[in-house]
């Protein structure tokens, strides 16, 4: 039984990929093995399983999140038709302020009812697994959240035991964990006595003690200064990076995004604006070239558009171009050696998330599963 | 192994069932409730009336004593419902309230109001096992405080007083439980239904106490303006009496009021109002509120 919530740097990689397929979450097949339970409001129901190991299988390569036609109604559309499949390790949610990320959240953490549609986490639906998928998530919210009247060891305590852990390893995992998070030395402090910046320190202590296999962060860096905000990413890229935990950040911050997320969801007015990879779309995306020359300007910027660039000129002497597909770069040598015009410089520009997030704005596409 | 060494791990070991998660919710309600020295010396104060109880029992059987004290038999009042209800259950539904007017409010409206819910309910627990695992504060020292007491003095009774007098007051005990409660759960739903709507603890307070005590002034106004029992649906001391009277088999100069109404119906509007109260309490609890 593995209680540390750390472990040593020093130890061996993770398991490989096949042996992570091949192997079943012990806390899940511990909550599956205490069968089914059902409750008429909100489940506590365990998923009744004939071939555990099979089904496991089928989890273990289910897309993290999966939404089909998903839609909230809030008096009005919230979230209107979403439909995707994300597999991302860390999954950033964007959008502009009232787009649909906390709504779309809470929608994953069974707090809202969907009006049409479905969803599912890991493999698990929401309608029918929402006890069993509240007990492998972890939630930090936007707002300040706690309970009065506690110091913050014991706090974070009683969310590990209320997620199932033993009083033991909850006391355990809550002292690790507050060292985790650079909290240690004020875990014997009442919660209100702490800043702003430790309460999103304890909100994320809370999120993560029970050790979930999804991470939910609503807005974690809000309010934070910068070297808070930098402690805090720091904090999110190793737990992104040191197990299998994956981790769903919404933030209308397209920094914070960029610096943890591999993963990329655009919401724009309660619909999915875009959905990518950031490294594949920054790959695979249009190439800008920024060059500066000397020469005939006119001539040469004539010839690129002859090749088939999309050119700009903004700033003098400087040429923005987009290059289509089949152009190389040594034809714009030539072209240059042609027009007699020399290349100062030339810069490759790759798409930012800035740019993505804006050109996902503008258009008014909407994306397709 | 210095801490900055060390690395996040997610967690492989067992789980408790989900029954458990009531049980952590109520034992950290509770070890919250005690941190008021006030509810510490409240609760130690109300154990000494069954203290002071089993004094008497025992003196009462102690003819050595009686004659010390020169009390002769005649003088001395039967033990049995009428005692039981005059000496225990009516003290008791009064320190049952003030305890419940003291914590009842205050329980629901921090995590409301420091917007806690998230925390709970994205956890696997719902609604029902938060309410429940707070409302088993109440019901629990609510017990030790009433029946649970009143159970003991029963049976140092019946020790003493011998078989013939269990046989004929065997119905004791159940009245005292079932009163007790009737009166706990119906007044801590309240409670909680007044404190999922009032933020403050102390308006929380007084709003409860409000409730409690104008439903009994409403009732009896309304009972003297149109008669009937109409007025006493809003009167839970009313069917409380009512309850009361038929469980422990009192006579009616025992109690100093007992409304015209049937047990049925007593227990119909505990149960109507405790509903309602559920109910308003579990509109209340969300995980989160919508801002249309």
């Amino acid at each position: 039984m593995t209680t540390d919530i750390i472990s040593n740097d020093d130890k061996p990689a993770a398991a490989s990929d096949e042996d992570a397929a091949a192997s079943v979450h012990p806390a899940e097949t511990d909550a599956k093995n205490k069968g089914s339970e059902s409750n008429e409001n909100e489940a506590q129901t365990q998923p009744s399983v004939s071939d555990e190991s099979a089904q496991e299988l089928d989890h273990q390569s289910a897309p993290v999140i999966e939404l089909d036609d998903l839609c909230v109604n809030f008096d009005k559309p919230v979230l209107d038709h979403l439909s995707a499949e994300m597999h991302g390790h860390c999954i950033g949610l964007l959008g502009p302020n009232g787009a649909g990320k906390t709504t779309l959240l809470n929608t994953l953490l069974g707090f809202n009812r969907p009006s049409s549609g479905k969803a599912s986490i890991l493999g698990h639906e929401l309608s029918s697994d929402k006890g069993f998928v509240r007990s492998m998530v972890g939630y930090m919210p936007e707002r300040d959240s706690f309970i009065t009247g506690m110091t913050g060891i014991c706090f974070v305590r009683m969310m590990a035991e209320l997620s199932g852990l033993s009083s033991r390893v909850a006391l355990e995992r809550a002292h690790e964990v507050f060292f985790y998070v650079g909290l240690g030395e004020a875990r014997y402090r009442n919660i209100e006595s702490y800043s702003l910046g430790m309460k999103q320190l304890v909100k994320l202590a809370q999120a993560i003690v029970h050790g979930p296999r999804l991470l939910f962060l609503d807005e974690p860096t809000n309010g934070l200064d910068p070297p808070a905000r930098a402690r805090m990413l720091q904090v999110i890229r190793e737990i992104r990076d040191s197990s299998d935990t994956h981790i769903v950040v919404a933030s209308h911050l397209l920094q914070d995004i960029e610096s943890c997320c591999d993963e990329v969801l655009v919401l724009k007015d309660g619909r999915i604006a875009k959905y990518c990879n950031l490294e594949e779309e920054r790959r695979s995306n249009r190439q800008f070239l920024l060059m500066q020359i000397q020469g005939n300007e006119n001539e040469f910027v004539a010839g690129l558009r002859n090749l088939g660039c999309e050119v700009a000129l903004p700033n003098r002497r400087r040429i923005k171009a987009i290059i289509p597909d089949g152009v190389e770069v040594h034809q714009l040598y030539a072209l240059a050696e042609q027009l007699s015009v020399q290349i100062r410089n030339l810069d490759y520009k790759r798409d930012s998330l800035e740019d993505i997030f804006l050109r996902a704005m503008d258009e008014d596409v909407e994306y397709e599963r | 192994m210095a801490i900055f060494q060390k690395a996040y791990q997610g967690y492989s070991g067992p789980l408790s069932p989900p029954f458990e998660r009531t049980l952590v919710i109520f034992r950290y309600a509770l070890a919250d409730v005690f941190q008021s020295r006030l509810f510490v010396a409240f609760f130690f104060i109300s154990l000494l009336l069954p203290v002071l109880l089993m004094c008497a029992i025992y003196v009462y059987h102690n003819l050595e004593l009686l004659l010390q004290f020169e009390v002769s038999l005649d003088d001395l009042t039967e033990i049995n419902g009428n005692a039981f209800v005059l000496a225990m259950q009516i003290p008791q539904n009064s320190l049952l309230f003030l305890m419940i007017l003291g914590i009842g409010p205050t329980m629901i409206s921090p995590d409301l109001r420091n917007n806690a819910m998230p925390l709970y309910l994205s956890r696997p627990i719902n609604k029902a096992s938060y309410i429940f695992g707070k409302l088993l504060v109440l019901i629990f020292l609510g017990s030790l405080i009433s029946w649970v007491p009143a159970l003991l003095l029963f049976i140092l009774q019946a020790y003493l007083a011998g078989d013939s007098w269990l046989g004929q007051n065997l119905h004791l005990p159940v009245a005292s439980i079932l009163t007790s409660l009737t009166w706990i759960v119906s007044l801590s739903l309240v409670a909680f239904a007044v404190s999922a709507f009032v933020k403050w603890k102390s308006v929380a307070r007084m709003f409860f106490f409000g409730i409690v005590l104008l439903g009994s002034i409403l009732g009896g106004v309304i009972e003297e303006v149109f008669g009937g029992v109409g007025g006493y649906v809003v009167n839970l001391y009313a069917a409380l009496e009512v309850l009361m009277a038929a469980l422990y088999n009192a006579d009616s100069d025992v109690l100093s009021f007992v409304p015209q109404m049937s047990v049925g119906i007593a227990v119909l509007q505990f149960l109507i109002i405790s509903l309602l109260a559920l109910v308003l309490l579990t509109r209340r609890i969300r995980a989160f509120q919508v801002v249309s």
